[in-house]
């Protein structure tokens, strides 16, 4: 694996690196990591240079990149608004795979806001052949409130705020001055996940393409998502097929500081890729 | 603003960046006389060249870096620009340009090395026409001597240093433009030009701000002038010489107001009633008394009520907003406010105790009339006045009760202020100043007559008014109002024939005004006074003499008093070089209140006198009056040479029809600064730019001319009537940038959110807010205002990645409008693309590396931004971008890089360690010179990279080191990266069912990354030493606030890096807390500071 800087789009405006695989290369098909949030095309405590790597080593291209205005990328139309700009900025990068290195098929992903982007690329553009989803929309069902009820969640909600008004324990207040359990992995300005309606269009266009689809859920989502059959309840009515797959980690954060945590993720991905793509077991 | 035009924009100044540099002229440099040679011989030296034939490189390197040295402390100029020529011949004259770099803490042998190193290279610095030529001459070269004289006269050098090398001796010669210097000042030039070279010669090792310039006998008339008559008084607190003048004249007329009259025994009286129900209520010494109350006779009984009970004066201006009066409440934590019925409503909310004074009588009267006597302490604080920062933060100055009878014990002798004197206090309360006013004329038992508002900004009742007074001092602005009424008005100056004296000060005072005075009030003696707040307001007094007047003084220093004028690196300046303006003495107060940082910043103690560094510029002449050239926050750097505004507004206001005016230095886009000047027309005057034009170059030289000229119907002023400089338009940034402005509502209004959080001036639609260094807080602070002004919410991450644009148009669709869509659709924002280069350098290619060339090309030292390690470089990432666009802007390279085993770079952060981090910074570096040609390189480095940068960039190039937050312990920023984790763990533990992450045997987590263990300890063993500091560079800091009283600051100031400048700014970068992790620093401060500090 070798690992490359890259810049495309008008006057070079976007940057990324790309990570060669130098053996077992599997030609025509590359991953493509979407930045999330503010985070540059790093990814959060490395995730998406670690995530490139092994996937790199797989044997496929990976490309990471900074969507305009995040990183290193520059914003070419401001007056644009976010969403038009970033499918542009997408764009550009599969074009620059197509052109240059005569990719024609993408697996696309990332995290959060960088998942959902992919999510939303990917109805437009038959280029995709896979999304990987990390932490993306999720919506609360009937069981989410059961089981939230009864989780150690829910218990250790109750006992730290009994500990708290007791002042047993006393954890810093988080950016936004809360002290709440809500404010501890919450970002400081939340991210709005794309509604219902709009994510369950678009799962149904992927799914009549038969693009591989693989929804991954920390237990930074816990308050949205907190159990693998939600998400069928989700999605009711919608025929999901073999072709997508989930794994839920409740264990490991949505950011995931710890490098085992990311390990973990990086592997069941990688490991998904393998199945799904690489046709290996 | 209505009225505002704009004149020529945009000029070019036709002179060359870099080859200017300030010498002492004693007139202004103008086209308007041709040259007028003269020459003035010098003192010879003794000589003993390096080699034994002729001059060689390092020879005349030793005289060069006399010649710098001493222009450097001269001009305070870093690079000094100079022609020399060095004749060892009869053949042709050959010509080098020179720029040598010089600091204060750099020695003249270092020096030598540099112009040795630069004279054997062939390229020249500068390209002719520099202000200093030099001409050595190794033998008897008269043809030579000749040439070299032609020469800088073709150059136009306005001093031309002669060298004659005679085998062991040296004869110096000055020729000057006798238009431009007096005979005086390049005598003192010549003389300690001789000192300087004797340095040079004889102790190369002297680092150029420790060389001695002057002699006994100029240290004695430093001793003579600057040190005011020394007088010793007695303590006596100013409120019992009042009471002494009750006893002595009861019945005498003490205060008078709107028809109403109080004399001493009655005000002494009451005043002692209000003392009496202080103490009752446990109001002790030193307690803070808020007044918070108009101008009325009650206010003059509680103000000396509030002295005679011991406690401290506060007084709290009604007009004040309200956030600004809840801040002096919080602040100052008052015992009890004074105030009247019609104000109770500003303060009582507060929970502090409040006294009605005109409501509830009864609780007054019911209070014994005798003087208190209490034992009042000559260091007991007296009052605190807010004033006004640079910064934006009112600061709260602390004053004792010596301090106070200095202020009016030499004010009073020095203007002779008698019982028969009446005194109008027409300051604001809320100023200082209103002390002198107040407490004048009442500790000598003359007649105090208040005025409210109204009354003080009505020119005709003014007018009147100083026909039945005997003394007055009034702020300039306001002056001008009343002189401009009363010379339309009033023909007959005998009106004013009671006015024995009249004063002007706290702004610069232009001498029409002055000559006005002396006018108007012909029987009065007219003084202008110098100081402020932090030395009891009493610096230094001049009385204005006679005749023309061209310039304003503010004289010498009251009794007591000591001045200094100095340099940047604290040295006394010269006779006629501009300086820092200092005050020592008696009247220098204690200090701010809640403000300790600042005051080790702004007091500075010196040959055991505690002084206060004023930020004003100004300089000595040589009859020892203190002459005010503007405060050091107004001085602009145009082309590298530092402007004083002061000179401009001068012949601003001198141009025919213009009735008053200011100039002030604006940023371009590009990032260089331009003047701007701000007039206002005489009633019925059309005054064309062009025409403003012709008038300031023929009195200026060409970089001091405006580049616009902008016509206002009147100059902002602030509630003391001073020129609210603040709120001049911003014309530069809106005729020059490149940026669309705001025109829809929405965006008007979202523009004007973002200026105000932003603290800009002006903002473009296509901006987006992290990008001009909005945080993450103020954007939640940004989203609060919008809803509560537009009813409707942001989201976050538009916040974060929309532009203005986009924003105000999701406003305008929320709200039912649609936003300038008719307008902007004939604009396409269309961002510039800047050539930013990515790749990967190093040894096997390791390393990923931005590359930003400059957008303009100024030859401006490159910058190597070192990043800090681990999560805080994620957290700066977007930061360090920015600046590095911003220096691109300014003409400045830079290399961002990523560390080996973090960001971009190959490896993983378990194969780091300290050995191969410093190896990058190298690489870095070599990589930086490789791509832009420049060996001389600067070097930002943030937190922990400081150490290592300094540990591994020592043998290079480096000329000057910007350090951000710098950390100078390794184990206390462990010990902040582990208890953040430790909280991390804590807090996932609590709220979700997660595994607990241990560290191996091998291995550590430390916030997101995981260092084997051996890099934990050598991270840990990491130690700024002395000897790790550069010594033939300069070293600043950028501090953020919380940093600064962070226990890494205080190792920083107590230990390593304490005598380094530092630049504290209003930024909470909260590395350590376990919160913010994820959180993006950027901070406009930071950004500002820090590219100031890399620029030229």
């Amino acid at each position: 694996m070798r690992e490359l800087a890259c810049e495309f789009g008008v006057d070079g405006r976007l940057k990324g690196v790309l990570s060669i695989p130098t053996t077992n290369r599997r030609p025509g098909l590359a991953v493509v990591l979407v930045s999330a949030g503010f985070t540059s095309k790093v990814g959060p405590y490395r995730l998406y240079t670690e995530l490139a790597r092994t996937v790199a080593e797989m044997g496929l291209v990976t490309l990471r990149f900074d969507l305009g205005g995040i990183g290193d990328s520059q914003i070419l139309k401001p007056d644009q608004s976010l969403k038009i700009r970033t499918e542009a900025d997408i764009r550009e990068a599969l074009n620059y795979l197509r052109d240059d290195h005569n990719i024609g098929e993408i697996l696309i992903g990332g995290l959060c806001s960088g998942a959902e982007d992919a999510f939303r690329f990917a109805e437009e553009d038959t280029r995709v052949v896979g999304v990987v989803l990390i932490d993306p929309h999720a919506y609360r069902t009937k069981w989410w409130w059961v089981r939230n009820l009864f989780s150690r969640y829910c218990f250790n909600r109750v006992l730290y705020k009994v500990l708290r008004m007791l002042r047993v324990i006393n954890i810093p207040k988080d950016d936004s001055g809360n002290t709440d359990l809500e404010g501890f992995e919450g970002d400081l300005i939340n991210y709005h996940y794309m509604a219902k309606e709009e994510s369950t269009r678009i799962l149904q266009v992927l799914i009549q393409r038969n693009v591989a689809l693989h929804y991954i859920y920390t237990g930074g989502r816990t308050e949205q998502f907190n159990h693998t059959g939600q998400f069928k309840r989700m999605f009711d009515g919608v025929d999901l097929r073999s072709g997508l797959v989930l794994d839920y980690l409740p264990h490991i954060g949505h950011v995931q500081v710890f490098e085992k945590d990311r390990a973990e993720l990086i592997s069941t991905i990688a490991g998904r890729i393998r199945e799904s793509h690489l046709n290996c077991q | 603003m209505s009225g505002l035009t704009i004149g020529v924009k945009g000029i070019t100044l036709g002179i060359e960046d870099g080859n200017n540099l300030q010498l002492p002229h004693n007139r202004l440099k103008t086209s308007q006389f041709p040259a007028e040679k003269r020459t003035l011989g010098g003192p010879g030296f003794a000589w003993t060249p390096t080699t034994v034939d002729a001059v060689d490189n390092e020879d005349a390197a030793r005289i060069i870096s006399a010649c710098a040295a001493l222009l450097y402390r001269y001009s305070n100029q870093k690079n000094i620009p100079m022609s020399v020529a060095i004749v060892t011949t009869d053949g042709p004259v050959s010509v080098i340009g020179l720029k040598p770099s010089v600091a204060g803490c750099r020695t003249l042998s270092a020096l030598q090395a540099d112009i040795a190193t630069d004279l054997s290279r062939t390229e020249c610095g500068v390209d002719g026409g520099a202000p200093v030529f030099i001409s050595i001459l190794n033998g008897d070269f008269e043809d030579q001597r000749s040439m070299c004289a032609e020469r800088a006269e073709a150059e136009s050098a306005e001093i031309h240093l002669e060298f004659s090398i005679d085998f062991d001796s040296i004869e110096t010669a000055v020729h000057y433009d006798a238009t431009l210097f007096e005979e005086s000042t390049i005598r003192l030039f010549q003389k300690h030009l001789g000192r300087t070279l004797t340095a040079a010669l004889e102790a190369p090792s002297t680092p150029v701000a420790s060389i001695e310039l002057y002699s006994e006998e100029e240290i004695k008339w430093f001793d003579r002038h600057c040190k005011g008559e020394e007088k010793r008084y007695d303590f006596y607190p100013i409120h019992a010489e009042f009471e002494d003048q009750a006893a002595n004249r009861p019945d005498k007329e003490a205060i008078r107001f709107k028809g109403e009259a109080l004399s001493y025994a009655e005000l002494n009286q009451r005043a002692n009633q209000v003392a009496r129900f202080l103490r009752s209520r446990g109001v002790c010494h030193e307690d803070r008394v808020l007044l918070c109350m108009d101008p009325s006779l009650d206010f003059a009984v509680s103000l000396l009520g509030i002295f005679k009970a011991g406690a401290s004066y506060v007084p709290l201006n009604p007009a004040y907003p309200e956030f600004r009066i809840g801040a002096i409440i919080d602040s100052t934590n008052p015992k009890i406010i004074l105030t009247q019925v019609d104000l109770a409503h500003l303060v009582d909310r507060y929970g502090v105790e409040s006294f009605l004074v005109d409501g509830d009588s009864r609780a007054l009267a019911d209070q014994d009339t005798d003087n208190l006597s209490l034992d009042i302490r000559p260091h007991q604080n007296a009052y605190i006045f807010y004033t006004s920062g640079t910064t934006g933060q009112p600061k709260g100055v602390m004053a004792s009760h010596n301090n106070l009878m200095h202020m009016i014990k030499t004010s009073r002798e020095r203007y002779g202020v008698t019982t028969d004197d009446v005194m109008p206090a027409i300051a604001s309360f809320s100023f200082s100043i209103s002390m002198y006013e107040l407490l004048s004329p009442l500790s000598v038992g003359g007649t105090l007559v208040l005025l409210d508002r109204k009354q003080v900004l009505d020119a005709e009742y003014m007018a009147a008014l100083l026909q039945r007074v005997t003394i007055f001092h009034a702020g300039p602005a306001l002056l001008k109002n009343i002189v401009k009424y009363i010379k339309l008005n009033i023909s007959d100056y005998s009106v004013f024939k009671n006015v024995r004296h009249a004063s002007s000060g706290g702004d610069m005072v232009p001498p029409e005004l002055l000559q006005d005075m002396q006018e108007i009030f012909e029987f009065a003696e007219v003084f202008v006074i110098y100081g402020c707040s932090e030395v009891s307001l009493m610096g230094c007094t001049w009385q204005v003499p006679g005749g023309a007047l061209t310039r304003t003084f503010v004289g010498r220093p009251f009794t007591n008093v000591h001045l200094l004028v100095l340099d940047d690196d604290e040295n006394q300046v010269p006779i006629d070089v501009i300086g820092n303006i200092c005050f020592g003495g008696d009247g220098v107060v204690p200090g701010y209140l809640n403000h300790p940082k600042l005051m080790k910043e702004l007091f500075i103690e010196r040959d055991g006198i505690r002084y206060y560094r004023t930020g004003d510029r100004g300089r000595l002449d040589k009859d020892g009056d203190l002459e005010i050239l503007g405060r050091r926050d107004f001085q602009v750097k145009i082309h590298g040479m530092r402007v004083e505004l002061g000179e401009i507004e001068y012949h601003l206001r001198q141009a025919h029809g213009v009735m008053d005016g200011v100039v002030a230095g604006q940023r371009k886009p590009s990032g260089e600064n331009a003047l701007v000047a701000y007039y206002v027309a005489e009633p019925g005057e059309q005054v064309s730019t062009d025409a403003l034009r012709v008038h300031m170059v023929k009195y200026l030289p060409a970089y001091m001319v405006p580049a616009f000229f902008v016509q206002l119907d009147s100059l902002p002023l602030n509630h003391n009537m001073k020129v609210d400089r603040k709120n001049l338009p911003d014309v530069v940034h809106s005729e020059m940038s490149g940026s669309v402005p705001a025109v829809s509502d929405e965006e008007k209004a979202l523009a004007r959110i973002w200026c105000e959080l932003l603290g800009l001036e002006t903002v473009g639609i296509d901006a987006n807010f992290m990008s001009l260094g909005g945080d993450s807080l103020l954007a939640m602070q940004m989203i609060f205002i919008v809803e509560q002004r537009f009813g409707t919410k942001l989201d976050g991450m538009d916040v974060l990645r929309e532009s203005l644009f986009v924003l105000a148009q999701m406003l305008g669709q929320r709200s039912g409008t649609n936003p300038g869509k008719a307008v902007h659709n004939k604009v396409s924002l269309m961002n510039p693309v800047s050539p930013i280069e990515a790749f990967y350098f190093g040894d096997k290619d390791s390393l990923y590396g931005m590359y930003h060339p400059a957008a303009i090309e100024v030859n401006a030292t490159p910058v190597l931004i070192c990043p800090p390690i681990g999560y805080e470089y994620a957290r700066c990432h977007f930061l360090l971008r920015v600046l590095s666009e911003n220096l691109s802007r300014l003409g400045i390279a830079s290399l961002r890089f990523d560390f080996f085993g973090s960001g971009d770079s190959l490896g993983k952060d378990i194969d780091v360690s300290v050995n191969r981090w410093r190896s990058d910074l190298l690489c870095a570096y070599k990589e930086l010179v490789s791509k832009t040609g420049s060996r001389k390189v600067r070097v930002f480095s943030a937190r922990l990279t400081s150490i290592l940068a300094f540990q591994s960039l020592q043998e290079t190039d480096v000329d000057r080191w910007v350090l951000w937050d710098p950390i100078v312990d390794g184990y206390t920023y462990y010990q902040g990266l582990s208890r953040m984790t430790r909280e991390k763990v804590l807090k996932l533990l609590v709220v979700r069912n997660f595994n607990f992450p241990k560290n191996g045997n091998d291995s550590e987590e430390l916030v997101g990354s995981r260092y084997s263990s051996a890099t934990v300890e050598e991270i840990k063993s990491l130690v700024l030493r002395r000897e790790d500091l550069p010594r033939n560079a300069e070293v600043c800091q950028v501090l953020s606030r919380n940093f600064s009283g962070s226990q890494e600051a205080e190792q920083l100031w107590g230990n390593i890096l304490g005598e380094i400048p530092a630049r504290t700014v209003e930024a909470e970068c909260d590395w350590y807390s376990s919160t913010r992790i994820t959180t993006s620093i950027i901070f406009q401060s930071v950004l500002k500071n820090l590219e100031e500090s890399l620029r030229d």
